[in-house]
């Protein structure tokens, strides 16, 4: 969505050019442009910089090229797994709650379902509250003595792992993610109930006469009138999965080991807590590009899919 | 008949699945309010899953003794409440030049705007701390409100712009022919005009800058100084056993939020929706 506004944006350009300037106009950016600069270009290229040096936030700054880079990558198991970790979560974040925001749309707009707006409150709830108390509530349903879900496990005699979820290298990564899920398809669902309540009815209708199943409606009907609102989606989804933050530092930090670390909790511990910031600099680039790499590549998808 | 008993199954089937999902999402609170009316005692007698035998509202007046909740509550609000008002203020003037005055370098301008849509906060938080260590804003209120602003930006111009852009140009012209100044055209002809996307960019900051973790956590060291979120961090670590209390806190927490998410509902999910759509 963001990025679409480009080829728009030179269309201006020919319509109104630059011929002549308006002083004035200079004025009512300086306000925000001043912020922009102080607060986010300026450090930005500072991070560049940072991340070709060894600095350890006292000592006076070192140059040593791309070496942190070639570090991250081979000698830095720490910074693979949350990178592995990561982009596991981006391939979740942007098909699961995607998915379930489609079915759950469908149903509720095709369904003919009474209460929608009951259903969708419910839904978008937890997006609402901020992660780190759905963070703070679901690491006491995860607990392995206290928590509600092993209690019921353990009524219904079904076996549990003895450490809880979070306490589990293998399954920690699937017990946080199951957190994101129910957070954002509330917010998936509304969006693409909003994009199909708009969808041509008599579509369906036409679809109907010919004898098409609520299947084939679903494929041929329902899922190209959502193409626009889908992109969107997935790229905001992508966006929010890379930059995972709080849910990993108020439930395990990390832990156990450092099974889940994300790029974003990697950034903040070199940075902030072992003071290695030309590491954390360099990660928190090779997020920034792998966020760029990716939004591009699917709205280029979907350009190269609509001509 | 058969065709309606088939309609009918998969109508209910349809009800229970949306009903089941619908308490599995909400389940969570549920339990944490019961939780929250409990003692420690209740919990190891009869699990977590039993409804409170008594109703301990106890410990919703002890736990403004134990955890500075009305410290973070305030914190919480005058940093939204500044960074809204702010955010408003500067991107309403931000987008105005780009949807209806001629300027050079118009489009390099626009592309910073861009860029500053996809920013994580993760890419200029090192330099930022230090930055604001040396003008001595660390561990201030400031450095909680100046860096948000700037990062909200970006997508406020990109929003009101592109509902800028939809106003017809004619309106605009014929005020200025009659030697309207560009400020009264922005304040009286253009603002009121502004109404739904308003409504969601303070929906969306509001909510953004309640809810940000990241950015307080790094920045803010000093108990006095911490938002909501970060307060129920720390207020979790240091009561690490005591569910009861954490989940007193976390819903004493959650209460501003859904209690305005009750009340502008509607405007809520429209300002949402708007926002993230648009474009």
């Amino acid at each position: 969505m963001r990025q679409e506004a480009m080829p728009q944006q030179r269309r201006t350009f020919r319509r109104r050019g630059a011929e002549k300037t308006n002083p004035l106009a200079y004025l009512f950016l300086l306000p925000a442009f001043a912020m922009l600069a102080l607060f986010m270009i300026w450090p930005a290229l500072q991070t560049v910089y940072i991340s070709m040096t060894n600095w350890d936030g006292i000592s006076p700054k070192k140059f040593i090229g791309l070496q942190n880079y070639i570090h991250l990558f081979t000698d830095e198991p720490m910074f693979l797994q949350a990178i592995k970790n990561t982009l596991l979560w981006v391939v979740g974040g942007a098909t699961i709650p995607v998915g379930l925001g489609l079915i759950f749309a469908n149903l509720l707009v095709r369904g003919n379902i009474r209460f929608t707006k009951w259903f969708q409150m419910g839904f978008f709830f937890p997006q609402i509250i901020s992660s780190v108390i759905a963070a703070v509530i679901w690491k006491w349903i995860y607990d392995p003595s206290f928590g509600p879900l092993s209690t019921i496990l353990d009524h219904l005699g079904i076996a549990r792992p003895m450490t809880g979820w979070l306490g589990n290298p293998d399954l920690v990564m699937y017990a946080l993610f199951v957190i994101f899920v129910w957070g954002s398809f509330g917010y998936t669902t509304m969006l693409f109930t909003a994009a199909l309540q708009s969808v041509d009815s008599q579509l369906y209708d036409a679809a109907n006469i010919d004898g098409c199943s609520a299947w084939g409606q679903f494929w041929n009907v329902t899922i190209p009138g959502l193409r626009q609102t889908m992109t969107t989606v997935i790229i905001l989804m992508t966006i929010s999965s890379f930059s995972v933050f709080d849910i990993v530092m108020a439930t395990t930090k990390g832990g156990p080991g450092y099974s889940s670390y994300v790029i974003s909790y990697y950034v903040y511990t070199q940075g902030f807590i072992v003071n290695r910031l030309g590491f954390a600099a360099a990660a928190s680039i090779i997020m920034t590009l792998f966020i760029l790499i990716v939004s591009r590549t699917i709205i280029w998808m979907r350009e190269r899919d609509q001509s | 008949m058969n065709m309606t008993r088939s309609l009918l199954l998969r109508r209910t089937l349809v009800y229970a699945f949306m009903i089941c999902t619908a308490l599995l999402t909400v389940a969570p609170f549920l339990l944490v309010i019961s939780t929250s009316l409990k003692t420690m005692n209740d919990i190891n007698m009869d699990g977590p899953l039993a409804l409170p035998h008594v109703f301990h509202w106890e410990n919703y007046s002890r736990i403004w003794e134990v955890g500075n909740f009305l410290t973070y509550y305030k914190n919480s609000v005058i940093v939204t409440v500044v960074v809204v008002v702010l955010v408003v203020l500067l991107s309403m003037l931000g987008a105005y030049p780009f949807a209806f005055m001629k300027f050079r370098g118009k489009s390099i301008f626009f592309l910073i705007v861009l860029w500053g849509l996809t920013v994580p906060l993760d890419l200029i938080i090192i330099p930022l701390f230090n930055n604001l260590r040396s003008m001595g804003l660390l561990n201030t209120i400031w450095a909680l409100i100046l860096p948000q602003i700037a990062m909200n930006i970006p997508f406020s111009i990109f929003l009101l712009r592109g509902f800028m852009k939809d106003i017809p140009y004619a309106l605009l012209e014929s005020a200025r022919i009659d030697g309207s100044t560009e400020a009264k055209n922005l304040y009286h002809i253009i603002m009121p005009m502004l109404y739904p996307p308003m409504v969601s960019l303070i929906v969306f900051t509001a909510i953004g800058t309640w809810n940000n973790f990241m950015l307080p956590t790094i920045l803010i060291q000093n108990d006095a100084l911490r938002t909501l979120p970060v307060g129920l961090n720390y207020f979790q670590t240091k009561f690490t056993m005591d569910y009861p209390m954490i989940a007193t806190a976390a819903v004493v927490s959650a209460l501003p939020a859904a209690l305005a998410y009750i009340i502008f509902q509607r405007k809520i999910i429209s300002g949402v929706m708007v926002g993230a759509l648009k474009e």
